[in-house]
């Protein structure tokens, strides 16, 4: 067990390192002169360069690249020249709204999901489970930045339960910030949780057809009861797989939605960030989303080795 | 009072009534077995009298177990499982939940029981070490799993134990523990068994009383010597038949000529990583063998569940990269991985299961013609042509080659397993396990195919097989492996009459009497 862990997370660092080179070819190699860009199109050539000399965008690629990783280790992700602050800075104002919505996003899709797609399984061919997977079918289909004008024009403009947008900070007013923190994440949950339901179905219901779980009947189990303690484990194994995934796309998600309920995210300072070509800005966020990705799927790959033994004890899966 | 009685059992999926009218009662301590052919209906019948059928399944009739009809209430029926029947079924690779420890399995049982039992002490009546009861399924070879099986359905004190072609799956020597252990716990406990087997042999050697079934129906019941010695129905006498091959070898229309095959101190090793920075496992599947098949001989190769046949044969067939040695085929020497195309078409192979060997979605003109592709040359008219020929060759007409495999039988889909590797005309089959999946009477038929198909193509046989009576019948040399290694060599009767290895003497020790 250990070794495996060992393994997964050398594999993540060195995911990291590739992701990082990537980044720093895709922005600070690509044509686009950030410096010109900053001074405006009627500067001229010398103050240009100077601004280059000053932002370090003359030296070679390869001692930028490891100039921006060594910082980063630090915490220095650069200045961002648009807002004038450190990114560092602005990233830790903004995390404490992004990474409580996607977790939010992330804990209710599994809570109606799973429980969802175990029904479904359990009522297999009966109206339930043709009812359950249409619904499914429809929250995959329907895009989250429109469940989320539909949840705040139904909750918050109609019924006035909850805030239509905006966030105040959390060291000012918990509760009316975990408050605005509720549509933005059904809206990123609800698409997620009917992927999960349908994924969760499914593998239950090859599970349900295996030796073992008849073996578990044989025992002395209702056909449920079998179902429940011993399928359900087994059917999580490509849940599991898929939830390490879905966190990628649910990140994405969070981009789109911060928008729609004007919440101060990482969303709305990447896409700020991106319109007004602030490279070091883009850079710097791209990568603490890749690390929370990455690390979600280290999370999801030592999960499933703690749940099945034979990937623990080196048997075939 | 008869501790199970079923009467007028009828079970149905939609329209197709799976199970007709069966009756049969045990008294307790009794041993029934339950024989018939797949698709009988046996295991349908010993399901639905304790309410274990699939959802899909209706059942109707009189089921009484210990004179109280089997309760409808699922939630009864499962607490008359848990605490009264204990189950082992065929498939122990697949029986056991993967992601639970032995010992968690067996408590489940004690629980759901309420017997206070102790786990070592079950392991220990099914001669498993204390240390299985913390490893997890896999971890266990076949037969161990099979006893982990027996140790569940044990711990709760069953009145009756109902097993499911218990060692199918299993090979010889294992097969006579697993009947001896069964044979030895319904003596000790007293407990009745109802033993559903193809296997006419081990109902024999298990069971006092037996049941034939055929296509859902009783056909005929009585005590095994009776049944067995003088079978008053047909299909009963085709089953006690087939349980004596009565094979015959053609004479050999050619002499024995120069070498097909040789292969010099081929070995194959698998290394398994312990973990980080640790030195890996190595396992030996293949130790230095050395053999040599001339060609139009039948060569049978057998020997216990992972010894190392199949791996053998799949470097033989140029399939499996072997780790050193050589091999010679036709001449010309490859490793296992870099057969030429134009010996590779010389090699065929012939695979157990006749049911997962065909791809559902290709139809058999099409499964039958993939090989082709190792003669590019062949226009369409003439591939058709070969499709025919090959088709025509195991019996079956021309007419089926536009047809899906799931329109044929067991027996018919290894037909067309055989037509498909005769289809290149190859010299070399290698036939593993050609007929262990199929039923007893049609296993005599495929058999007698090859011999005929040996006799009119000169093919060269490697048989890989745990049937060592049509082994015996079969093959002109016997080639016995043990632990990767070729320990014996000879022909069957050198083999069958004085075997010198250990192996060997406990493989022919491990056969069931035959039932005359």
């Amino acid at each position: 067990m250990p070794g495996i862990a060992i393994r997964r997370i050398a594999g993540f660092v060195a995911t990291l390192l590739v992701a990082a080179l990537v980044v720093f070819v895709l922005l600070d190699l690509l044509p686009g002169d950030p410096a010109r860009f900053i001074l405006g199109i009627n500067a001229s050539a010398e103050a240009v360069a100077s601004l280059r000399t000053q932002m370090g965008f003359d030296a070679p690629a390869w001692q930028r690249f490891g100039d921006w990783l060594w910082g980063m280790l630090q915490g220095d992700f650069g200045i961002s020249y648009t807002q004038g602050a450190p990114v560092a800075e602005l990233i830790a104002e903004r995390i404490w709204v992004t990474l409580p919505l996607a977790g939010v996003a992330m804990v209710i899709s599994v809570a109606v999901g799973l429980p969802l797609g175990i029904a479904a399984a359990r009522r297999r061919g009966r109206p339930a489970d043709t009812a359950l997977m249409v619904l499914a079918q429809i929250g995959i289909a329907i895009p989250n930045f429109w469940f989320g004008l539909l949840l705040a024009l139904v909750f918050a403009v109609m019924l006035g339960w909850l805030p239509t947008g905006g966030f105040i900070p959390w060291q000012e007013d918990p509760v009316s910030a975990a408050r605005s923190l509720v549509l933005p994440g059904l809206a990123l949950a609800l698409p997620q949780a009917a992927i999960l339901a349908r994924v969760m179905r499914t593998a239950l219901v090859e599970v349900s057809g295996q030796d073992f779980i008849r073996t578990a009947e044989a025992k002395g189990m209702t056909r449920g009861e079998a179902l429940w303690r011993h399928g359900v484990r087994n059917a999580l194994l490509p849940v599991i797989t898929i939830l390490g995934l879905q966190f990628a796309f649910l990140i994405s998600g969070v981009i789109i939605v911060e928008n729609v309920f004007y919440l101060p995210g990482l969303g709305r300072l990447v896409l700020a960030a991106i319109l007004e070509r602030d490279l070091v800005l883009v850079r710097g966020i791209t990568m603490v989303l890749i690390v929370a990705v990455t690390a979600t799927m280290l999370l999801t790959d030592l999960l499933y080795t703690l749940v099945d033994p034979r990937v623990r004890t080196g048997g075939r899966p | 009072m008869a501790l199970l009685e079923v009467d007028g059992l009828t079970v149905s999926f939609g329209d197709m009534r799976a199970v007709r009218d069966v009756g049969f009662a045990l008294e307790p301590g009794e041993r029934l077995g339950l024989v018939g052919e797949s698709g009988s209906g046996k295991s349908l019948s010993a399901l639905a009298a304790t309410g274990l059928l699939p959802d899909t399944a209706r059942w109707g009739g009189r089921i009484r177990f210990g004179g109280q009809p089997l309760p409808r209430d699922e939630r009864e029926r499962a607490r008359l499982r848990a605490e009264r029947v204990g189950f082992v079924f065929q498939e122990p690779m697949t029986a056991l939940n993967p992601l639970m420890k032995i010992s968690h399995q067996i408590r489940e049982a004690l629980t759901l029981s309420g017997v206070e039992g102790d786990i070592f002490q079950l392991l220990e009546e099914v001669d498993l070490d204390r240390g299985f009861a913390e490893r997890y399924p896999h971890q266990l070879s076949g037969g161990q799993r099979q006893r982990a099986m027996i140790a569940i359905a044990l711990a709760k004190r069953p009145e009756l134990l109902i097993a499911d072609e218990p060692t199918s799956a299993l090979d010889l020597i294992t097969q006579a523990r697993i009947l001896d252990l069964l044979d030895e716990l319904c003596r000790s406990r007293g407990m009745a068994l109802l033993f559903i087997s193809h296997d006419l042999r081990a109902v024999a050697r298990l069971c006092e009383r037996v049941v034939v079934m055929q296509a859902g129906r009783v056909v005929e019941h009585g005590p095994v010597a009776e049944v067995f010695k003088n079978p008053r129905e047909s299909y009963t006498r085709r089953l006690v038949d087939a349980d004596t091959p009565r094979l015959v070898r053609l004479p050999q229309s050619r002499p024995q000529r120069q070498s097909l095959l040789a292969t010099r101190a081929l070995s194959k090793k698998y290394s398994q990583r312990q973990g980080f920075l640790r030195k890996p496992r190595i396992t030996v599947a293949v130790d230095k063998v050395s053999l040599e098949l001339t060609e139009g001989a039948f060569t049978a190769l057998v020997g216990p569940s992972g010894c190392g046949k199949s791996t053998l044969a799949q470097m033989l067939a140029g399939l499996e990269p072997s780790s050193s040695g050589e091999i010679s085929f036709l001449g010309r020497v490859h490793y296992g991985s870099n057969l030429a195309a134009d010996l590779r078409r010389q090699i065929s192979l012939v695979f157990q299961d006749p049911f997962s060997s065909f791809d559902p979605r290709m139809s058999v003109a099409d499964s039958l013609m993939e090989p082709l592709r190792l003669l590019p040359d062949l226009d369409a008219a003439q591939r058709r042509s070969r499709a025919v020929e090959a088709i025509e060759a195991v019996g079956l007409s021309a007419n089926m080659l536009g047809r899906y495999p799931h329109a044929f039988s067991g027996g018919q889909r290894q037909r067309l397993a055989i037509a498909r590797a005769l289809i290149t005309r190859p010299k070399f089959l290698i036939l593993d396990e050609p007929v262990s999946a199929l039923d007893v009477s049609v296993r005599s038929e495929i058999l007698g195919l090859l011999l005929k198909l040996q006799n009119d193509f000169g093919l060269t046989y490697l048989l890989i097989s745990h049937d060592l009576e049509s082994v015996r019948h079969l093959a002109d040399r016997v080639l016995v492996m043990s632990a990767g290694e070729i320990v014996e060599a000879g022909t069957p009767k050198d083999i069958f009459d004085n075997p010198a290895h250990d192996l060997t003497k406990a493989l022919l020790a491990a056969r069931l009497p035959a039932l005359s």
